[in-house]
This record gives structure tokens, sequence and C-alpha cells, in this order.
């Protein structure tokens, strides 16, 4: 690469520099941690059904191809696109709230402590991928899209043992 | 031309060998060169000894281990230029090359300052850094080694290329910072300025030094070294004046780290139970 071209480069660090490093505003810092009293509602059955409705394609197929509606089985992708990505956002707040959480702890059991660290980096890097998957089919083909586009890969992870020993199940509330 | 040009950056040193001109090289010495040395070596022995007094020390070992060193390194380079100068060119590079490696230890001390009190953040944004630069050695840094081009041409592209490295990966760290809106304190945000500014002056010398050769260095690009060096160890002791970390947000959880990470997994299974849900579907 010619000189120009690390000039440009270099300029460019700079200026992401003083975008990234500026103060954050106090409103801004605290963006996460406003949705606080919204967690527990992702753990709701009844949210969560409605959650479901979002990304399942059976409204809308049934306004097209049964009752014969395909430009209101469209307004209603539409809208389902919308409220898809708003609720991936939402997701998302919540996941970087639940991370954001400072933990103070007494030092020791360093060595004991890899794996568990280990496992909460993949679980907490693949969670990161799948919502950016996520949303990026739904921004390019919809909410319907999902089941279809799907990695097999999701499930490499075991579930957590003391999860599975306090609640005695594996997956959420309730089974489908 | 080119070339000419790059035979030019070269000096050879009294074994015979050929090594690439340093960024800083200034065979005649001049009183300016002096006084940047001398104002190099003034605000590092400031750093240094503020940081002893403030107790900055413990809470950046690597930092302020980095410092002693670039410290001992400045002062040995300026007896050597002075003795020996046939031998600077030579040792320039041997001490680089070992700093090369004390950098991204710093780079690793400024993500766990950002992200400590953050369990399930501070080992991503570790593992992110250790992504960033194993791809560009893999992708950048290797290639440009393996290419049949002159050693000295070879070690200035690689230092231009791992000086980019770190830039991309201490950005990367900001912006991942900025994502999650955390408050950088007043002491890392100085360190990832100074060593961003450091680092962009370095990579503009370097590809310079490597296109144009010591034509260039003898008027503007000799100093281009040196002054990046004093602006970023003067943002470095500005920033580090004052202990000043950034306040952790939210509540705080106590307990053993055991049990911490175990909640956590917890937690973050549980969101990950909610979204293979979903796709399972």
């Amino acid at each position: 690469m010619a000189p120009r071209g690390y000039v440009v480069i270099a300029l460019l660090i700079v200026l992401l520099l003083v975008l990234l490093v500026r103060e954050v505003k106090s409103d801004e810092a605290s963006g996460l941690v406003r949705e606080k009293q919204d967690i527990e509602l992702w753990w709701d059955d009844k949210f969560l059904n409605l959650s479901e409705r979002i990304f399942d394609s059976m409204d809308y197929r049934w306004l097209r191809e049964e009752i014969g509606f395909p430009d209101l089985a469209r307004s209603l992708a539409r809208f389902r696109k919308k409220l898809a990505l708003r609720w991936l956002r939402a997701f998302r707040r919540s996941l970087g709230e639940t991370l954001l959480v400072p933990r103070h702890f007494r030092p020791g059991g360093g060595a004991s402590h890899f794996f568990r660290r280990w496992r909460l980096l993949l679980l907490t890097l693949r969670l990161h991928i799948i919502l950016g998957y996520a949303t990026l089919v739904v921004y390019l083909f919809g909410p319907h899209h999902l089941t279809t586009l799907a990695f097999s890969w999701m499930r490499f992870i075991p579930e957590s043992g003391s999860y599975k020993r306090r609640t005695g199940k594996i997956h959420l509330g309730h089974s489908r | 031309m080119a070339s000419d040009r790059l035979v030019a950056s070269r000096v050879v040193d009294e074994a015979g060998h050929i090594v690439p001109c340093p960024p800083s090289y200034d065979p005649s010495m001049t009183g300016f060169t002096v006084a940047l040395w001398i104002v190099g070596l003034a605000l590092e022995a400031i750093l240094l000894l503020r940081g002893r007094k403030i107790g900055l020390l413990g809470q950046f070992p690597w930092f302020y281990s980095y410092m002693t060193y670039y410290f001992s390194v400045s002062l040995v380079s300026f007896i050597i230029f002075r003795l020996r100068p046939d031998l600077y060119a030579t040792s320039y590079w041997y001490f680089y090359l070992v700093s090369l490696l004390a950098e991204f230890a710093v780079v690793l001390e400024i993500s766990d300052h950002i992200f400590e009190p953050y369990l399930a953040l501070r080992d991503l944004a570790r593992f992110l850094i250790i992504c960033i630069c194993a791809a560009f050695f893999v992708l950048y840094v290797f290639p440009s080694l393996t290419h049949s081009h002159p050693f000295s041409t070879a070690l200035l592209d690689f230092s231009l290329r791992v000086s980019l490295t770190k830039a991309v990966a201490i950005l990367a760290l900001a912006a991942a910072a900025r994502y999650y809106r955390l408050r950088i304190g007043r002491n890392v945000a100085g360190l990832i300025t100074g060593f961003l500014l450091y680092l962009t002056v370095y990579i503009v010398n370097f590809s310079a030094a490597e296109k144009f050769g010591r034509s260039l260095y003898a008027n503007i690009l000799r100093f281009l070294g040196p002054l990046g060096s004093i602006v970023c160890l003067a943002v470095w002791a500005v920033a580090m004046w004052r202990a000043e970390s950034a306040p952790a947000t939210g509540r705080r959880i106590g307990g053993s780290e055991g049990e911490a990470l175990e909640e956590l997994i917890d937690q973050v299974t549980r969101f990950d139970n909610l979204l293979s849900r979903l796709w399972r579907k």
C-alpha cells in the first residue's frame, strides 16, 4: 500500500479514537440498565408465547393462502419484521444488562474456574453471534425465515449443570 | 528510483549487516534531536515516579513494566548513540522488537481495566483481542514475511503491520466499551489515546520510511517518530497524574468467584435457551 493509503488509515484511526473515547453521557451510560424492570418479562410464559407468534409464519400463510388476502399478508409481514427487530433489540439490551452487573468476589480457586470461564465465554460469544445473525436474517428476509436459516451448530454447548440441578429441566418454563 | 531510495534508508553496522534506518535516526545528532531525547526521558521518569507516588504501579503492572523498559532502552540507546553510533540501528531494532511484545501485554491490560468487574465481558474482550491479533498475523503480517524482499524492507514492513494490528485491537476495545456504554476512566482513556496517537505516527512513519528512505528522513520524518513518542508520553503523563478509574455501573454482587460464575452461566443459559426455542420452532 502507498504511504498515502497509510496516512488515510492513520487519520481514520484518530477520527475513530475521538468518536469512541469521548465521554459517555450519563443518560447513555444508564441506557442498558434502564430495561432492568423488564428482564423478568422474558421468562413469563404468556410473553414468550406472544414472542413466538412474531417469528411464526402461520398467520401470514393463513391470510395469504387460506383466505386469499395477499396484500394484507404482506402488510402483516412488514409489521412483524419491525416488531421482530425491536424484539431482538430489546433482547440484546436485556442480555447486556445481565452481563453488565459488576461482580466483586473473594479471590481464590483460580484454576478450578478455568472451565467455567471458558463455558461462559463460549455461551456469551455464541449468543452474540446468534443475535447478530438473527438480526441480519430478519432485516434481509423477514422474521419468518429464522427457522429455515437456523444453524445446527446452535446447540454445541451443553446445558449448565447447576441450572439443570436446580430447575430439574433443560429448557425454559414450559414445554411446547 | 524507489530501490535507490530504499538502499539509502539502510545503515551498515560494524559486522557488515545491513539494517534499516530507525525512524528517529539522525546521524548529525542536532541539538533538536538531543532535546527531543531528553524531553522523552524526562517524561518517562515523571510517569514512573508519579505512578509510584500515587500507587498506580500495582494497578497497571504491565504498563509500568513497559515504561520501565522504555525508559531503560531510551537511556541505553542515548548512550550507544553518543559512544557507538554504528551500533545504534541494530540495537534500536532489537529493543523495538522486544517492545512489540510488551505493547501487546499493555493492550490486554487496557482491556482488563475496562471490563474488569464484568466477568463475561472481561474474557470476551480478551478473546476479541486475541482473535483480531491472530487474524491480522495470519492474513496481514505473516504474508509480508514470506515475500522475497530485503531483510531491511521486511523489518520496516513487519513493524508497520504490527503497529496497525495493535491500533485495530485498541480501536476494537474502545468500540466494545462504547457498544456496552461503559464509561472509560481517565487513566485508561489516556492510555488508549496516547497509544493510538503513537501508533498512528509510527504507521505513517514506517510506511514513509519503507517508501522514501533517508531522503525524507533527513528532513522531516526523522523528527516525526520522536515527536510522536513525546506526544504519547505527554498524554500518558497527564492521564496518569491522578488515579481515577471508571465507577462500575449497576448493582454489585458479592460472593466467591465460583458462585458468581455459576450464577452468570445460569442467567446466560436462560437467554440462550429462550433464543434457541424460537429457532427450533
